[in-house]
C-alpha cells in the first residue's frame, strides 16, 4: 500500500510531463548515431546499447573503469543489482546468507566484510551504513533494480578527493537512469529453476531525459537449497522536475524496498565429509532476516557563470533484522548460540560541490557533505523459540559524518594532467547504552586526507598514471563504549582494547593504458596499500583490537578486444600479495588471484549474449588454513524481435560443486560429541546450475 | 579457437584446488613442579607449599595472532576467545586444547602426563582453563579434603621465629575461567616437545605472592600453630582471588 501511494502519483506526474514536455534535441555527440539507428516503424527502437556515445572525462587512474548499460544488460548472473558488483574487476563477492542479505566483499587484498573498506554510492548517496549492528559499513544494494542501473563507475584506491569513509580499497558508484536507446515502457517476467518468479516494470517515457524513470520489481525465490529462500518488492523512481538554463536541473529520487531472506549458516567441512549434513544443507532452519528501506533524494545542478554547482539533500529510513547461528552450541550448550540483531535508523544528509575553472588550464573543485543518523540497535542471544536468553547490546546512537574537500585540476599541457587536494573528515558520536544504566559516551574524531593524481599522455595511444591517496575508516559507534562496557558473558582478564579512532590507509598506484585506434585496449596498474594499525572492533568481546602493520601489493591487468562494434572480449586479472609486515603472515580472506574472462555481444540483429568465467585463487584463512580454488562459468543469451525480448541466464554452467564462502572458526553442533574449541574449516555452498528464462515486452 | 581448446581451457579452469585445513600437532601436556618454591608475601611471611592440587577442566592454548604489540602490552595482551562471525576478523584465538577434567597435583604427581593436546601450528602466547569442583570420579578417597572443592593447598608459613602449618581448601565457582596464563611457544609441524604446566606461588613479573594479604598469625587465634582456611573465611576469599590470577600459572615447552 505505501508503495502504491508513492507510485501512483509519480506515475501520473511522469506521464503528464512526458506528454507535455517537448522532446529535447539530443546532445551533439548522440545525433549521428541516433539517425543511423532510426527506430523501426512498428514497435519502436531496439535498445542498441553498443552505439551510445557519451562524453566522459579522460581517466586519471589506470584502474578507473566504467561499466555501461550495454554490458550491464547482458551480464550473466544478474539476479539483483547486488550481483552487478561482480562485474567490477577485482571484486569478489561471497553470499553467506541468501539473496537480500548484504554480501561479503573482497577487493585489492581487503576482506571488506560487508562493506567496511569499499565505499558505495547509489545516485550519489552513500549506502555504507556507519555503525550497522551486523558489520561496519554494511551494504545492502538489493533495493536497486538492475534495469535502471545506467552505469557503474569504479575508482579503486582512495585517490580522489570525493572518495570518503570506507574507500580504502575503492569507491563504486551506481548511476541510475535509462539511456535514450532503451527508453520506453517494458514489462518483464522471469522464471527460474529454483522456483523463482520475478516481475519488473520500467516506465521511462522517450520524451524525457535519461534521469527519469519509474521502476517496480517483485521477486520470490525458493532458493536452491534450504535456507536460501528470498523475496522482495522494490520501487525505484526518479524524475527530473526542473530542466532549464535559468534554474538548472532538479531530480527527485524515491525508493521503497522490503525483503525477507533466509540464512543457511556455514557448515563444518568435517560434518559434511562425515555425511552428517548435506553439502548444501543447514543445521537449523530458522535463520534469516528482513530488510526495509525508504529513501528520498533531491538533487539540484546548475551552471553559475563558468562554474557548476551540484547539491543534493536526502533522507532515509532503514530497518534490518537478522537471526543467525554460525557456532551452534559452542557458547551456550543448552540454548544455542542464535544471535538476533535489529538495526533501525533515520538519516538525513546534504552534499554540495562547486567546480569552476580559475584559468583555462586550472579548475577548482570544492565541496562538502554532512549526514546525521539516529540509530537504534539491539543484539541478543536467543533460544530455539527465539526468546531472549541474553541481551548483548541495546544502544541508542546519534552520529554525524561530515567533510569538506578542495582540489585543483591543472592541465598545463595537452599531455599532462595533475589533480591534487585534500579532504577533512569529522565524525561525532553520542551513544547511550540502555543495558548499563543508560551509560552515555560522546566522541568527536577528525582526520585529514591528502590526494594526488598525475596522468601523462604519451603519444596518441599511451597514457601513464600515478596516484597517491590516504583513505580512512571511521570506527563504529559501539567501539566508543569499548573499555566502558563489556558484555557479561565475556571474560576479559586485563586487556581492554585500543582507543577508538579513524584509522588511515596510505595507497599508491602506478599504471599505464594503451587505447588502440579501433579494437584493443590494455591497462596495467600496480598498487600498494599500507595500514599502520588497523582498528577492528570485535563486537563479541567489545574490544577495539589493533592489528599489526599490513601491506597489500598487487597488479591489475585488463584487456579489451572489440573486433566488431557489437562484440567485446575482456580479460581482467588481479594478483595481490596481502601480508602483515612484521610476521609475513598472509592477511586472512584476501584472494591472491582473481581472473574474469568475459564476452559481451549485442548484435544489431537483436541477438545478445554474455559469458563470464571467473577463477578465484585459493584464499588464505586464519591459522594456516586455505580456501579452495574455484572457477565459475555463467552465461546469458537473449534475442529481441519486435516488442518481445527473451533472455536465458545460466549460472554455473558446469554445475561445479563450489564453496561460496569458506571460513575457519570453532563451532559445536553435535552435542552428543565432545565439545571442541579448535577452529576448523566451515563453508557455505555456492549455487549449483541454475537457469532463468525471462521475457520482456516493450510496450512503447 | 578450436572446440578442443575451449574444452581444455574450461576443464583446467574448473579443476578446483581443495580446501586445506590447518596443520595439527599432537603434544603431550604434563605437570612440572619446578615453579613451586618458597614465596614471601607482603606481610613478610615466607610460605612453603607441600601440597598444591587444583581441579580444572579443558585446557586451551591461544595465539595472539596479529594483534598489535603496543596495544597488547598495555595490559597483558589477554583477551577472551572470540566467537567471531565468519569473515569478521578476530584476534586471540584458541588454537590448541586438551579437553577433559583434571586434578593438577603438582606436588603429588610431578611430571604426570595429563593428556595429549591437539595443537594447530602457530606462535602461542597464552593458556586458559576452567576451574571446577573435584568429584569422586577424579579418583579421590571419600575423606580427601579436595573432594567437592576446587583447590587444596598445604604448607608452612614462617616469619622470623614463628612457623605455622596451614591448610587451605578453596571453592571457585565451576566454569570460572582463568584466561591468559603465559605460554610462549612456537609450535611447528615437527614440534615434539611436551608442554609443561607450572604453578608459580610468586608472580615472576611483579614478584607478588599468591599469599599477599594474608597475616597467618591472625589466622591462628588459638595459637596452636595450625591454620585452616576454609570457604566462608575472609582469608579464603583473599586466597581464592589470587589463585584465579593468571600470573600464578605458566606453560612452557619442555
Amino acid at each position: 500500500m505505501p508503495l502504491a501511494l508513492v507510485l501512483v502519483p509519480l506515475l501520473g506526474l511522469l506521464s503528464t510531463r512526458a506528454a507535455a514536455q517537448e522532446v529535447k534535441p539530443r546532445e551533439a555527440s548522440e545525433e549521428p548515431r541516433a539517425k543511423r539507428l532510426a527506430p523501426r516503424p512498428s514497435f519502436g527502437a531496439l535498445p542498441r546499447y553498443a552505439t551510445l556515445v557519451t562524453t566522459r572525462r579522460p581517466p586519471l587512474m589506470a584502474s578507473q573503469r566504467v561499466i555501461d548499460a550495454r554490458e550491464l544488460s547482458v551480464a550473466p548472473r544478474r539476479r539483483s543489482a547486488d550481483d552487478l558488483l561482480r562485474l567490477v574487476p577485482g571484486v569478489l563477492l561471497s553470499q553467506h546468507g541468501a539473496e537480500g542479505k548484504g554480501q561479503q566483499i573482497f577487493l585489492r587484498g581487503f576482506d571488506a566484510a560487508h562493506g567496511s573498506d569499499v565505499e558505495v554510492l547509489v545516485a550519489g548517496i552513500p549506502i555504507n551504513e556507519l555503525s550497522n549492528i551486523h558489520g561496519q559499513g554494511y551494504l545492502d544494494l538489493n533495493f536497486m533494480i538492475p534495469e535502471v542501473v545506467r552505469q557503474i563507475s569504479v575508482s579503486k584506491g582512495p585517490f580522489q578527493i570525493n572518495q570518503g569513509n570506507f574507500a580504502n580499497a575503492g569507491t563504486i558508484r551506481f548511476e541510475l537512469g535509462v539511456d535514450p536507446a532503451a527508453r520506453g515502457t517494458r514489462v518483464g517476467y522471469e522464471l527460474g529453476s529454483t522456483i523463482r518468479h520475478r516481475g519488473v516494470v520500467v516506465h521511462a517515457p522517450k520524451g524525457l531525459r535519461k534521469e527519469s524513470f519509474l521502476a517496480f520489481e517483485a521477486m520470490h525465490d525458493r532458493g536452491f537449497a534450504p535456507g536460501r529462500q528470498a523475496q522482495r518488492v522494490s520501487s525505484l523512481d526518479q524524475i527530473r522536475l526542473v530542466d532549464s538554463p535559468a534554474h538548472g536541473t532538479l531530480d527527485l529520487l524515491g525508493a521503497g524496498y522490503y525483503a525477507t531472506f533466509g540464512s543457511p549458516g556455514a557448515l563444518s567441512a568435517a560434518d559434511v565429509a562425515a555425511g552428517k549434513v548435506p553439502f548444501d544443507g543447514v543445521y537449523q532452519g530458522d535463520g534469516g532476516g528482513s530488510s526495509l528501506r525508504a529513501l528520498v533524494s533531491l538533487r539540484h545542478q546548475i551552471s553559475l557563470g563558468h562554474g557548476r554547482l551540484d547539491q543534493r539533500v536526502y533522507g532515509q529510513f532503514r530497518r534490518f533484522d537478522m537471526l543467525e547461528n554460525f557456532t551452534g552450541y559452542l557458547q551456550d550448550p543448552v540454548n544455542g548460540d542464535r544471535r538476533a540483531q535489529m538495526h533501525r535508523f533515520f538519516s538525513a544528509g546534504y552534499q554540495v560541490e562547486y567546480a569552476r575553472p580559475l584559468v583555462d588550464t586550472l579548475t577548482l573543485t570544492v565541496g562538502g557533505a554532512w549526514q546525521g543518523d539516529s540509530v537504534a540497535q539491539e543484539d541478543q542471544r536467543v533460544d530455539a523459540g527465539h526468546a531472549v536468553v541474553q541481551e548483548n547490546w541495546d544502544l541508542g546512537i546519534g552520529q554525524h559524518a561530515a567533510h569538506t574537500r578542495a582540489g585543483l585540476r591543472w592541465r598545463p599541457t595537452r599531455w599532462l594532467t595533475l589533480e591534487g587536494g585534500g579532504r577533512a573528515d569529522m565524525f561525532a558520536y553520542d551513544v547511550i547504552d540502555h543495558l548499563h544504566d543508560e551509560t552515555r559516551r560522546k566522541k568527536v574524531l577528525g582526520r585529514a586526507s591528502p590526494r594526488l593524481l598525475a596522468a601523462f599522455q604519451v603519444g596518441e595511444r599511451w597514457s601513464l598514471f600515478s596516484a597517491y591517496g590516504r583513505g580512512l575508516r571511521a570506527p563504529e559507534a559501539r567501539s566508543i563504549l569499548a573499555g566502558v562496557t563489556t558484555p557479561s558473558d565475556v571474560v576479559l582478564d586485563r586487556y581492554k582494547g585500543g582507543t577508538p579512532r579513524i584509522f588511515p590507509s596510505d595507497a599508491v598506484e602506478l599504471g599505464a593504458r594503451y587505447t588502440g585506434k579501433r579494437w584493443l585496449t590494455i591497462g596495467l596498474a600496480a598498487f600498494g596499500t599500507w595500514i599502520d594499525r588497523e582498528l577492528v572492533f570485535d563486537h563479541v568481546s567489545a574490544v577495539n583490537i589493533e592489528l599489526n602493520r599490513t601491506r597489500r601489493l598487487g597488479v591489475e591487468l585488463d584487456l579489451s578486444l572489440r573486433p566488431r562494434p557489437w562484440i567485446e572480449l575482456r580479460q581482467d586479472l588481479t594478483v595481490v600479495n596481502a601480508r602483515f609486515v612484521q610476521s609475513g603472515a598472509a592477511i586472512p580472506g584476501a584472494p591472491p588471484l582473481l581472473s574474469a574472462s568475459s564476452l559481451t555481444l549485442v548484435h544489431p540483429s537483436g541477438v545478445r549474449a554474455g559469458a563470464r568465467l571467473q577463477v578465484v585463487g585459493s584464499r588464505p584463512l586464519p591459522h594456516g588454513a586455505r580456501a579452495a580454488t574455484y572457477a565459475l562459468l555463467d552465461l546469458s543469451v537473449g534475442y529481441r524481435r519486435g516488442p518481445l525480448q527473451l533472455d536465458l541466464q545460466v549460472d554455473n554452467v558446469t554445475n561445479a560443486q563450489w564453496k561460496e564462502g569458506e571460513y575457519h572458526y570453532a563451532s559445536y553442533w553435535d552435542t552428543s560429541e565432545p565439545r571442541s574449541t579448535l577452529p576448523t574449516l566451515h563453508f557455505i555452498a555456492g549455487p549449483p546450475l541454475a537457469v532463468r528464462l525471462a521475457t520482456t515486452l516493450f510496450l512503447m | 579457437m578450436s572446440k578442443r581448446h575451449v574444452l581444455t581451457t574450461m576443464l583446467a579452469a574448473t579443476a578446483c584446488t581443495p580446501s586445506q585445513e590447518s596443520v595439527h600437532v599432537q603434544l603431550d601436556v604434563q605437570l612440572d613442579a619446578a615453579g613451586i618454591v618458597p614465596t614471601t608475601n607482603d606481610g613478610d611471611w615466607v610460605v612453603e607449599l607441600t601440597t598444591v592440587r587444583i581441579a580444572v577442566t579443558d585446557l586451551q592454548f591461544t595465539i595472539l595472532g596479529e594483534m598489535h604489540g603496543a596495544s597488547a602490552s598495555l595490559g597483558g595482551w589477554l583477551i577472551s576467545r572470540v566467537w567471531a562471525h565468519p569473515g569478521h576478523y578476530a584476534g586471540g584465538d584458541v588454537t590448541g586444547e586438551l579437553a577433559g577434567d583434571f586434578i593438577l597435583d603438582w606436588t603429588g604427581h610431578d611430571g604426570m602426563k595429563l593428556g595429549t593436546a591437539d595443537m594447530l601450528t602457530g606462535d602461542y602466547n597464552g593458556m586458559n582453563f576452567n576451574f571446577r569442583a573435584a568429584v569422586a570420579a577424579d579418583g579421590l578417597e571419600a575423606a580427601d579434603p579436595l573432594l567437592g572443592h576446587t583447590a587444596h593447598l598445604v604448607g608452612t608459613a614462617r616469619k622470623g621465629e614463628q612457623e605455622l602449618a596451614f591448610t587451605a581448601v578453596l571453592d571457585i565457582a565451576a566454569g570460572t575461567q582463568l584466561v591468559g596464563a603465559p605460554f610462549e611457544d612456537t609450535v611447528e609441524a615437527a614440534t615434539l616437545d611436551p608442554i609443561e604446566v607450572q604453578f608459580l606461588p610468586t608472580d615472576p613479573v611483579e614478584a607478588k605472592s599468591l599469599f599477599d594479604g594474608l597475616d597467618f598469625a591472625a589466622l591462628d587465634p588459638d595459637g596452636d600453630g595450625v591454620v585452616s582456611i576454609v570457604p566462608g573465611d575472609e582469608a579464603h576469599n583473599i586466597l581464592r582471588r589470587t589463585l584465579q590470577t593468571h600470573v600464578h600459572y605458566n606453560a612452557t615447552p619442555k
